[in-house]
């Protein structure tokens, strides 16, 4: 239940976000496609994620976030 | 027991009350249990599992037994307010908590240990669940639900620097040392006025006055200061990032307000409450903690009972029994199993008229309600002690909740035989006898020290007075016996009141193997009635520490979560009506009601009609009157919840190519083209018609269901996969109504209306059109096999549309139509449906979509996988028709399909249903390499046999599409 830090928004409930999380990217040829698609490290610590601000401005961002304190870190 | 109060009741005061049918006086206010206690009842309650009779045992939220029935809910009658004409009853019990019918449960409580349940009905060959289950959920519910709705609890947000939770003498104190004049502190606490264990103990002095005046003036000035004081409001959750949940309550005691409260830094003052003493038989009616005595004889002016006999091994203990005999009541004996307490406490005992017996242990209570406490000596002699009451103190539980509740972590401390927070976590700082603090000048001196913490890492000045400084409460509650007794000749010593699990039960089921303390929870179920184990989850961990012989810190605890005490979902439920998620509504959704239609809530919480039935009519009627409508005349349905979209800018079709699987840059402006989407593992995510109404612009349509996924992910390839194309995309869904028009006489239906289309007007042409003056979009598109119109007009506009159609479709017998006929219609063309058979599973080949996929394309989403899938086709699942044998018989959706009988199962039934136009069942199936099995049979495998059917291919009804297209 952290506030989520939008650049555009300031801080904002988690509510009003979606969290794709490690999303893999898009693939491009055959090599490394598994792994985009189902290869998450899942790490404990700082992890990079995609969070869209649905109901808000709309913007996709990419944070950081703490995922053993849950904390956004820069 | 046998109650009654120390000071007389006023008649301005005085309340008439209705407990069990009995009608009392009350004092208005006070806690109901107060009430219950002052008019002499002892058995209010009646257990759990066993329905032993039960009396009050705590105070406030810390009652394991007394749950009553009111009409605003389910409540402890430590909570419940007397106030005139409440009306309250036993929970757990019929007729009432003295004369239980179950009560003959006790009788049988040898037979039901630990796990009994699961043991009996669940166990190897056991079937016998399903059956009993229904009669043991009502023989152990805990109460029933008031039959009419509950009252709306406004919900409010507040955000403060500091937030202290508790105020007592930590919560105060801390308070106090933070600036309260440059800082936003709120402030909130459980009880009727602040001051905490204070208000219990008028020997204390704090600051040179006493302890209670101190925390009412400490309040005052706090208030004057602009800190927001909450009285009556129990904080009942925190979570990561400072945000405290709390429930105020009405001086009535009803749920009054629910605060989200967002703090930078908090203080968590909640301080301990006390254990009771493991014995036989600590359970009685009469049997309570010598705290609650001391509680309701101070605040509340109520005796408990006539003799009491204090059972307690900890210092604390002893000044808390001197008090209670202060206030009046009488304490005849203390009893501690220690060799050697505190001789000075001691003189102190027996100078207010208290007899003290060091050494002695409680083996059990004679009576129920009690009558007198047996004891055994360390010289092995026993005795028994004659009391109505037996006041026990076992240590304290200092309340950690709020501090696990987001993650803290925490210790053991050997001394208290409890866990205490193990430092401040994520801006929260423990102070006070929560965080292990024992006398009061250590509760005060931890209090300040927390707010000072507290109050620098929110950025807020420090107030620079010295702490407050205490006389008196030096007496630690550090408890000195082994208390863990045993179940006597089955005489259950219970250590958790309100799950009815003895110390036994915990025993046998650390003998059978659950040595977790989480397995050991759910198995016994300790902790896990009303009050979560407040109780009795210490002594549950002492018994596991005790059976594995290892230390209580190893065993560790439980799981705190939220809610801390027992919330109404009520409180937390938004209130507009029966929904958590309002539904929603089309601008034509009242037209539906009004017309009679049944209405579903589907894809994307829409309400759409299902059927219009008329007089008479069954479902079946209906849904066969509506399908024929379409396919010989007319029919017209709304299709308004449809995803809808503009994509617009020079790159739009450099986008569109890249998000669909299908080209759309070559599509001519004014024509449409079916498209898929794919997810990146190249399974079919959504499909929908996308049309081009100029060079730079696009008006894309997606499934119902997956309206607002697509619009992410229209934004996901914009802004993070392909963020150098110059396009925009907005959401149109609700700005645009659609109005499908379909069937043979569509064309004339709409020349009727007045509404004049392009000469030639190609299918899936889009055109620019004038209906009733309003600009509108008409396509040739629909979803049911038919010559079809789909108008998008303005969403406000869309009930005189559809007036007008309806009024101008009469002549041609137009129906409308529901989501029923559409599902039929739509198998009978063969269809996919999103959800139905694109179940995330299935790529765009093995639904016969690879029309669809334009794989030249260099680069679009799903691409790669799709690829990879090509080069192994054998083994996908593959959508067919199924023709059953029986034509009259309707295979069940989702039925399994094998090859032959005793084949494993290939596939499933994804839709089925009747079909008029044709005259006998079809279905749709997907079935491992299903299209290779078409013209061949395959056994369907139903609850009762089998049926058998043909593979045909998945298109039963003008297969050519002729009718669509002409």
């Amino acid at each position: 239940m952290r506030l989520v830090p939008c650049p555009d928004c300031g801080p904002r409930e988690p509510g009003e976000f979606v969290c794709l999380g490690d999303s893999g990217g898009h693939p491009v040829g055959e090599d490394g496609l598994a792994e985009a698609l189902y290869g998450r490290a899942n790490a404990k610590g700082p992890v990079e994620e995609l969070w869209w601000h649905k109901f808000g401005c709309r913007r996709w961002l990419k944070l950081r976030r703490n995922s053993a304190t849950n904390e956004f870190v820069p | 027991m046998s109650g009654y109060r120390l000071l007389p009741l006023v008649p301005d005061d005085t309340v008439e009350i209705d407990f069990d049918g009995m009608r009392l006086s009350a004092r208005r206010g006070e806690p109901l249990a107060a009430s219950l206690i002052a008019n002499g009842l002892s058995t209010v309650a009646r257990s759990f599992k066993y329905h032993r009779p039960r009396g009050i045992v705590g105070f406030g939220s810390w009652e394991p037994n007394a749950v009553v029935e009111t009409p605003d809910g389910i409540e402890l009658a430590t909570n419940v307010r007397a106030f005139d004409g409440l009306n309250a009853r036993a929970a757990n019990c019929w007729p009432s908590a003295r004369f239980d019918a179950k009560s003959f449960l006790g009788t049988f409580s040898a037979l039901m240990p630990a796990g009994f349940y699961y043991k009996t009905f669940r166990g190897p060959g056991g079937r016998l669940w399903p059956l009993f289950e229904p009669m043991i959920r009502k023989a152990a519910g805990i109460g029933r639900l008031p039959d009419r709705p509950a009252a709306e609890t406004p919900k409010r947000n507040a955000h403060c620097d500091v937030l202290v939770i508790g105020a007592g003498a930590a919560g105060l104190a801390a308070a106090r040392a933070v600036a309260s004049n440059a800082s936003r502190i709120i402030l909130l606490d459980e009880g009727e006025a602040p001051g905490g264990r204070l208000l219990d103990r008028p020997d204390l002095r704090i600051d040179g006055v006493d302890g209670r005046e101190w925390a009412r003036l400490c309040a005052k000035s706090l208030a004057a200061n602009g800190v927001r004081v909450l009285a009556r409001t129990t904080a009942i959750g925190r979570y990561d990032g400072g945000l405290v949940v709390a429930l105020e309550r009405s001086p009535e005691g009803r749920p009054a307000r629910l605060w989200k409260i967002r703090a930078k830094s908090i203080v968590l003052a909640t301080g301990a409450i006390e254990r009771p003493l493991v014995f036989p038989d600590n359970d009685r009616p009469g049997a309570m903690l010598l705290t609650a005595a001391l509680a309701f004889a101070v605040r509340h002016g109520v005796a408990v009972g006539r003799e009491v006999v204090a059972v307690a091994d900890n210092d604390a203990a002893y000044d808390d029994a001197v008090a209670l005999a202060m206030a009046g009541v009488a304490v005849r004996h203390i009893v501690d199993p220690r060799v050697v307490p505190d001789p000075e406490l001691v003189a102190k005992a027996r100078a207010a008229g208290i007899e003290c017996h060091a050494e002695f242990t409680p083996t059990g209570i004679v009576g129920s309600p009690v009558r007198g406490v047996r004891l055994v000596g360390g010289d092995s002699r026993s005795r028994t002690l004659d009391c109505d009451v037996v006041a026990m103190s076992g240590g304290t539980t200092p309340l950690v909740h709020l501090h696990s509740h987001s993650g803290g972590r925490l210790r053991h401390v050997g001394k208290l035989r409890a866990f205490v927070p193990d430092g401040p976590h994520d801006g929260a700082w423990s102070a006070g006898a929560c965080n292990g603090a024992a006398s009061l000048d250590e509760v005060l001196r931890d209090g300040s020290a927390a707010g000072r913490e507290a109050a620098r890492a929110a950025g807020c000045r420090v107030d620079s007075t010295a702490p407050p400084r205490a006389e008196g409460g030096d007496a630690r509650a550090e408890p000195g016996s082994e208390p863990l007794a045993a179940d006597v000749a089955h005489r259950k010593a219970f250590v958790d009141f309100a799950a009815d699990v003895t110390i036994d039960d915990l025993r046998l089921a650390a003998r059978e193997g659950y040595e977790s303390v989480e397995l050991l929870k759910r198995y016994t179920t300790t902790g896990m009635a009303i009050d979560q184990g407040r109780m009795g989850n210490l002594a549950a961990i002492e018994a596991l520490a005790q059976a594995k012989r290892v230390a209580p810190g190893l065993v560790g605890t439980t799981t705190y979560r939220p809610p801390f005490v027992p919330v109404p979902f009520s409180t937390i439920a938004d209130t507009n009506g029966t929904l958590l998620r309002p539904s929603r509504a089309t601008t034509l959704t009242a037209w539906h009601e009004a017309a009679g239609a049944v209405m579903y809530e589907a894809g994307a919480h829409w309400r759409r009609p299902g059927y219009y039935p008329q007089a008479g009519d069954t479902m079946e009627a209906a849904v066969r009157r509506e399908c024929r409508a379409v396919r010989q005349m007319a029919g017209m349905y709304d299709s308004s919840p449809l995803g809808k979209f503009e994509v617009v800018g020079p790159d739009a079709a450099t986008f569109l190519d890249f998000v669909y699987a299908t080209r759309l840059s070559d599509l001519a402006p004014g024509r449409g083209r079916y498209a898929l989407q794919l997810h990146e593992d190249g399974r079919l995510f959504d499909d929908g018609i996308v049309f081009r109404t100029a060079m730079d612009r696009y008006f894309v349509t997606t499934t119902t269901g997956n309206a607002d996924a697509c619009h992410q992910r229209f934004e996901y390839c914009r802004q993070i996969l392909r963020p150098e194309l110059r396009v925009g995309v907005l959401n149109v869904t609700e700005q645009w109504a659609d109005i499908v028009v379909c069937g043979p006489r569509a064309r004339a239906v709409l020349a009727d209306t007045g509404l004049s289309l392009p000469e030639r007007f190609p299918f899936l042409g889009l055109a620019a059109c004038s209906f009733a003056g309003l600009p509108v979009q008409v396509a040739r598109a629909g979803f049911t096999g038919e010559l079809s119109f789909e108008i998008f007009l303005p969403a406000s506009a869309a009930p005189q549309a559809w007036r007008d159609l309806l009024e101008a479709g009469r002549r041609h017998a137009i129906a409308p139509v529901g989501s029923e006929a559409n599902h039929v219609l739509r198998i009978e063309k063969g269809f996919i449906s999103v959800g139905h058979e694109a179940d995330g599973i299935c790529g765009p080949d093995d639904l016969g979509l690879s029309f669809a996929v334009h794989a030249d394309k260099p680069d679009f989403v799903g691409r790669q996988a799709l690829l990879r899938d090509r080069a192994s086709p054998s083994g996908r699942p593959q959508l067919v028709g199924l023709m059953a044998r029986d034509p009259q018989f309707v295979l069940p959706e989702g039925s399994a399909v094998l090859r032959a009988q005793g084949d494993r199962t290939r596939g499933f039934v994804t839709a089925s249903c009747w079909s008029d136009a044709l005259g006998r069942s079809l279905a749709m199936a997907l079935i491992e390499d299903g299209r290779s099995l078409t013209g061949s049979d395959v056994t369907l495998a139903l609850a009762d046999g089998t049926a058998g059917a043909q593979v045909v291919p998945p298109s039963f009804y003008d297969p050519k599409g002729e009718r669509q297209r002409g």
